[in-house]
């Protein structure tokens, strides 16, 4: 074999070690200091990236995401380095996609769901709980974003057990309640999954501490299921809390992605509808 | 010291039998249709998830039971000697290799994910009848090349399969970019038909130089009768396990520098750098340390035990250990692909009482079976723990069974051989 095709071998050879160094090298992202005092809260089970054509793409979830440019960001139903899954870093490859700061926690060394939280400004704590749970293992997250020297958020993202599953759902909110109550001293937001509509006594305890930001804007918005191709029950079971801000200027649930798409499931990356609201604090 | 360590495998050797052409092309072939199949099955097991979910919940029955019937395809390569009967050896290698290069190149279209999932079936299908028959037709070649030689060459191939797949991975973020599907915002971007650029050359030389450089493999070479004289009945195939306890650790975790990065509480950057290190050691290794020496028990039992003593601390103290318990398992990466290699080396060595492409379909279909029953098991300590809830919980109990079954796997096929030398003498 001649010199010249030894040496190409030798540095293919090398060049996913090379790619390692590089990916390191350009993995940081840029701290932003804003000014203003409006930000975007989104909270979206994103189903492990499977969409309502059964199709794993998390560029589609990207793109869902972007309709609407969050500052912060509630995941649910992230997987991480799962064979069900592709193996996939959800969290790590939407937060550089989105180029955003994050926090991943999974249901502990068991290879299950996790929430995450996405935020465009540095998350200086962050925490992981595990909530009591008689089914699936269920994870309360905590983050305190920093959003300027005056300005930190305290924001919690969850995802509550199945009721049909026999679940206590009752015992998992004063879980979640025992562990936001005691933080004080920023605003508070607490988002997520909770799995119980509206009307329930346990939401009902969450707005005995915190305001449910999409009150004055809509009454029970459907967030499940994003597109009904197997004619199941429509809820609304997604939500974001919040206490400790000024106003709620808007609050809804996405149900367009991309208006050029009419009436087709591939259009929903998720089988959950992000909601979203923005405050200002 | 150094004379008993070192390789007498050289691949200017190889190159020198064979011709350049057909060293090349021998290597490219056998380099992509390895990664192909670990893509496929990367695609296939979600698939097959999947349409078990729906009908778990009674969503559309029909049509995912039907896909669910694609968990067939996993059997299906302990078919090889009967089809071979038929076809012949070298006629079912070129015929999987073309169906594997064809099928891998239609999965990028993205079609449906039904389809998508009962493609990434069909070529982890043939891919076993490939490898089955591209091993047995090798080994009988008479080109005065070593048949350990040529198990070596074809462990690098997939080795180096591998090396491009951490490749493909690092550079999609833990994202395997080959079966990435497009956004809603068709922009032709990296993260859209990206893959379609590349899959078309491969798949096309993969065709065009098989048609070209695997006919030099004999057509004469038929599956022999089986052997009445053997003592070893079907049975034995069983010592190949570990070839499938691999495929499960690695898929389930270790192939993932991520997923170790979230066990250990530590960088995925750092991770993926050393395991990716991990490998091209092992590569060197298998490239520069004599076989003998490796399958020596005085070598692979510490070795071994080793990798037991790492799976033990990464399960259970992962985050007291972090980059201790990272570096730990990235160490026992290599004993793992050298087990690997143990594995093989020795299903070209030793001679059932049937048929040479039957010995190694059905180490392979039996690993593929093990990989499955063992992921099964798995999901039963995580998702599905409802099912079965004396299983919450005992994910990690059940990867370090694996991880010692795996290690046994390679003692008794090391053990075997020996026993087989000893019935020689």
């Amino acid at each position: 074999m001649k010199k010249e095709y030894k040496i190409i071998i030798v540095i293919l050879f090398f060049s996913p070690l090379i790619s390692a160094f590089i990916m390191y090298g350009i993995s940081e992202i840029p701290i932003e200091t804003p000014t203003k005092t409006q930000f975007k809260f989104m909270t979206y089970n994103i189903h492990f990236g499977q969409g309502m054509d059964d199709e794993i793409n998390l560029e589609r979830i990207a793109q869902n995401i972007l309709t609407d440019k969050p500052d912060i960001l509630g995941l649910q139903e992230v997987d991480n380095g799962r064979i069900t899954t592709q193996g996939i870093d959800m969290a790590l490859w939407l937060a550089n996609r989105l180029k955003m700061y994050y926090f991943y926690f999974p249901a502990e060394n068991e290879h299950t769901l996790g929430c995450a939280l996405l935020s465009k400004y540095p998350i200086t704590f962050q925490k992981g709980y595990m909530i009591p749970s008689i089914d699936l293992q269920r994870v309360l997250i905590h983050g305190t974003i920093k959003i300027n020297s005056s300005l930190s958020l305290d924001v919690f993202v969850t995802h509550l057990g199945l009721i049909d599953r026999d679940e206590n759902l009752t015992a998992q909110v004063d879980y979640v309640l025992s562990i936001t109550n005691p933080v004080t001293g920023n605003p508070k937001i607490l988002m997520g999954d909770f799995n119980l509509d509206n009307s329930t006594a346990e939401i009902q305890s969450i707005r005995d501490v915190f305001d449910d930001t999409m009150d004055e804007f809509e009454t029970d918005p459907i967030t499940f299921p994003s597109y009904n191709v197997y004619d199941v029950p429509e809820t609304s079971i997604d939500y974001i809390f919040a206490t400790g801000y000024i106003s709620v200027i808007d609050s809804y649930v996405i149900r367009d992605f991309n208006p050029n798409i009419d009436d087709d499931p591939a259009e929903f990356g998720s089988d959950h509808l992000p909601v979203v609201s923005i405050l200002t604090f | 010291m150094t004379f008993k360590i070192k390789s007498n495998f050289s691949l200017i050797e190889i190159e020198n039998k064979l011709s350049t052409k057909t060293f090349v092309c021998l290597g490219f072939v056998t380099i992509y249709i390895n990664l192909f199949f670990i893509q496929a099955l990367r695609a296939f097991i979600p698939g097959i998830y999947v349409s078990l979910t729906h009908v778990v919940f009674g969503e559309d029955v029909l049509i995912n039971a039907l896909t669910l019937l694609a968990f067939v395809f996993f059997f299906l390569p302990a078919l090889t000697n009967t089809i071979c009967k038929k076809l012949g050896l070298n006629r079912l290698m070129i015929l999987s290799i073309y169906i594997i290069a064809i099928v891998r190149f239609l999965m990028v279209f993205h079609l449906h994910s039904k389809l998508e999932t009962i493609f990434a079936g069909l070529i982890v299908t043939f891919y076993g009848f490939f490898m089955s028959t591209f091993l047995t037709l090798w080994i009988k070649e008479n080109d005065e090349i070593d048949t350990n030689h040529k198990i070596i060459f074809f462990v690098l191939s997939l080795f180096i399969a591998i090396l491009i797949d951490y490749f493909i991975r690092t550079i999609g973020l833990t994202l395997d970019l080959s079966l990435v599907t497009p956004g809603l915002i068709i922009d032709w971007t990296i993260t859209q038909y990206f893959w379609l650029f590349i899959q078309v050359p491969l798949s096309v030389l993969c065709i065009y130089l098989t048609k070209i450089h695997f006919l030099r493999f004999s057509n004469d070479i038929k599956p022999e009768k089986p052997q009445n004289n053997g003592n070893y009945s079907t049975k034995y195939s069983l010592i190949f396990v570990g070839i499938g306890l691999f495929l499960f650790l690695q898929f389930n975790l270790f192939i993932y520098p991520n997923a170790i990065a979230q066990f250990t509480a530590t960088n995925y950057y750092f991770n993926n750098i050393l395991n990716i290190i991990s490998l091209m050691g092992t590569i060197c290794i298998i490239l520069f340390v004599k076989s003998d020496f490796l399958s020596d028990i005085k070598i692979i039992a510490p070795l071994n035990v080793f990798l037991i003593i790492s799976l033990i601390l990464f399960f259970f103290f992962p985050k007291d250990l972090t980059y201790v318990a990272s570096v730990f398992i990235s160490i026992s990466l290599i004993v793992m692909y050298i087990n690997l290699y143990l594995l093989f080396s020795q299903m070209g060595k030793i001679t059932f009482k049937w048929e040479k492409v039957k010995t190694i379909s059905n180490a392979f279909t039996i690993g593929l079976l093990f990989m499955a029953l063992f992921s099964v098991l798995h999901i039963f300590t995580t998702e599905w723990a409802t099912i079965g809830e004396f299983l919450k919980g005992l994910g990690p109990i059940i990867m370090l069974l694996a991880g010692i079954i795996f290690s046994i796997s390679t003692f008794c096929a090391i053990i075997f051989k020996s026993n087989q030398e000893e019935l020689k003498r």
